[in-house]
Formats: structure tokens, C-alpha cells, sequence
């Protein structure tokens, strides 16, 4: 009996031990990576297969899921907003770890002066196509070119003329310019004045975009599209006749070819 | 003998007078003073249109002194140049 007892207390161990066995480590999915689709308000979120047994994916927008799949890929459908990103795996209950996160948000930057081209002070601004941010440059240096994405000039000698936005690739032509200048200029497009403040604007017009526009009142957002097809805006906050000089606040969506700026 | 000595002085005095030149004229013949006349009225001619001359320069100076001291006539800006052509890109 003693023996009999003993076995069914082993046997118990035995089957308590292989029901607390490590629970099933999912493998997060990799290669994370989100884009513009075609109509530049899509974003597709791509991923590499997990060859592991699992049920499918849960896609996340900031935070909240949106979407559960069986098979890799996603398109988050005209979402009028920005955000975070990321997916994980799972398999019954289980979830894995999150992939990397992926962001549309636009990257801002304010209290930006810019010269006209005549005036004391940088006159070109471009944007770093890796995290966003914004740095002006003088126009007198052709070894910027290739870093300048729109300049500020009145498209004549001193700075007392009608104020504008041009695409770089126009630089050399500007009766402002004194200098010898030989360089690469990148091209850009801009927008009239926005119909919405600067902070109202979600996604910006699909086409109006001009080589260059009129900076005439304070508080106007312009939309901007660069030749390499990434989308920022520009909000003109003060402009100084005096020292020719115009104070903007700007923004830029890092992924290329989103026309999504809502922030 | 009398009467000769007063008659021959009678014909020397009209030679005398009859030898004059013409009064006013100082000597000077018909010809050459007309011509002198026709220099005279063309100097006179050419001074009238050197007086008219001076009077539109001054009549333009003033003019243009009035409107300098005033301030009204602001010296005009050379033209800008042209912007170059707006071109849709997108």
C-alpha cells in the first residue's frame, strides 16, 4: 500500500512538473518597417514572416491595436493621423514581444530665422532625411547645396522687395546673388497659403505646389514637397522688413512620400 | 575891288559848305553802314534767342528745385526684375 502510494505521489510530481514546463517564447516579428503607399495618405507596414508556429499578428496604432492578421503586411487605410507603429505575433493567449516601433509623427522645429538672401543671416533650410530636424545654411556656400531643401529671397539686389519661398535649383539665376555660385541645388515645391493654421492642418493638398510662393502674412502655412519626395510645411511667424529677416516654424514627415503632417 | 574881295570870299565860303559830308552820316558811306545795320539786327536776333534760352533753363531749374525742396517729386525706382515664371511642379 505504502508502494502504491508512493508511485501515485511520483507519478503526480511527474505530471505537476511537465504542466509548469516553460511557457512558449514567441519570436517578435523583424524587419518592421512602414511607408507612403501610392496615394501618399496609406501607410503599408511590412514585416518579415515568423516561420515559428503562430496564429498571426496583431498590428498596434500608438497603442491601441488595429488590426489582427494571419499573414504578414498592412495597410493602415487613410488614417488622418500620426503616430506609432509596431506589430507582434501570437499564438492562443500568447504575445510576443513588440517589434520595433516605426513613427509617422512629423519632427517640428520653431523659432527658425531666415535671412533674405541679401540680408545678414542664413537664407537656406534643409531638413536631415534621418530624423527630421532643421538646420539653415547660407546660400553663399555651394558646398551646401546638397543639404538645402527651399531658400528665402526677394528675387532681387538688397532685401526690400516682395518676400518668397524659392526652390534652390533657381538660386543661381537670383539678382540677389553677387557671388560666384556653381552647385547641385536640390529642387522643392510649395503650396499657396494653407487654408488651416499651421496646427489645424492633418494631410496636405495632393498637387498646387509651385517652384515658388509669395510670403506675405504672418501666421500663413505653406505646404512644401522636396524633389526627393518628402512633405514638410512652413509657417511664416513674423516677417522684418527692416533686417529682412522672416522668424518660421516648420515641420517634416520623415517618411517619404506621406503627405500625412497632422502633430 | 571891294565888292570882289566880298564876292570871292562869298564862293569860297559856299565851296566850304558845299564840301561838307552829309549830316549824322560821320563819314561813313550808305553800304557800309546798311551792311553794319544788318549785323547789328542779326546780333540783336541772336542775343533774343540766347535771352529766350536762358529764361526756359532757369523757368526749368526753378521748376525743378521747387519740386526737389518740396520732396514731391521722389526720385523713381528702377524697375525690379521679373520673378522668374511660377511653374506648377506637383
Amino acid at each position: 500500500m505504502k508502494k502504491l502510494l508512493g508511485l501515485t505521489l511520483a507519478f503526480t510530481a511527474l505530471l505537476v512538473m511537465v504542466g509548469c514546463g516553460d511557457e512558449v517564447t514567441l519570436v517578435a516579428p523583424g524587419n518592421f518597417t512602414i511607408a507612403a503607399a501610392t496615394n501618399e495618405v496609406d501607410v503599408v507596414l511590412d514585416w518579415d514572416v515568423v516561420t515559428e508556429e503562430i496564429d498571426g499578428y496583431y498590428v498596434y496604432f500608438n497603442t491601441a491595436a488595429i488590426g489582427t492578421l494571419t499573414t504578414a503586411g498592412y495597410t493602415h487605410v487613410d488614417p488622418q493621423e500620426t503616430g506609432t507603429y509596431y506589430v507582434t505575433a501570437y499564438l492562443d493567449e500568447d504575445e510576443s514581444d513588440p517589434s520595433t516601433t516605426e513613427s509617422t509623427a512629423p519632427v517640428i522645429a520653431d523659432n527658425i530665422t531666415l535671412a533674405e538672401i541679401n540680408a545678414t543671416g542664413n537664407s537656406g533650410l534643409g531638413w536631415d532625411r534621418t530624423d527630421g530636424s532643421a538646420t539653415t545654411y547660407t546660400m553663399a556656400d555651394a558646398t551646401n547645396a546638397a543639404l538645402i531643401d527651399f531658400y528665402f529671397s526677394d528675387w532681387a539686389a538688397g532685401y526690400a522687395g516682395t518676400y518668397e519661398f524659392y526652390t534652390p535649383d533657381l538660386v543661381e539665376t537670383d539678382p540677389g546673388v553677387t557671388w560666384p555660385m556653381s552647385g547641385t541645388w536640390n529642387s522643392c515645391s510649395f503650396t499657396e497659403v494653407l487654408p488651416d493654421p499651421f496646427d489645424d492642418v492633418t494631410v496636405l493638398p495632393a498637387s498646387g505646389y509651385y517652384n515658388h510662393t509669395e510670403v506675405t502674412a504672418t501666421s500663413a502655412a505653406y505646404g512644401v514637397y522636396t524633389g526627393d519626395d518628402y512633405f514638410g510645411m512652413v509657417e511664416v511667424k513674423s516677417i522684418n522688413t527692416g533686417t529682412g529677416e522672416v522668424e518660421v516654424r516648420v515641420a517634416f514627415q520623415p517618411v517619404q512620400g506621406l503627405r500625412i503632417l497632422e502633430h | 575891288m571891294r565888292k570882289m574881295a566880298i564876292l570871292l570870299i562869298a564862293v569860297v565860303a559856299l565851296m566850304v559848305i558845299g564840301c561838307q559830308p552829309p549830316e549824322g552820316m560821320g563819314g561813313v558811306s550808305q553800304e557800309a553802314f546798311d551792311e553794319l545795320k544788318t549785323q547789328v539786327e542779326t546780333m540783336q536776333t541772336d542775343l533774343d534767342n540766347v535771352h529766350a534760352s536762358l529764361d526756359q533753363l532757369i523757368e526749368d531749374y526753378n521748376a525743378l528745385k521747387a519740386k526737389v525742396d518740396k520732396g514731391s517729386a521722389p526720385v523713381p525706382k528702377p524697375p525690379a526684375p521679373s520673378k522668374p515664371p511660377k511653374v506648377k511642379v506637383k
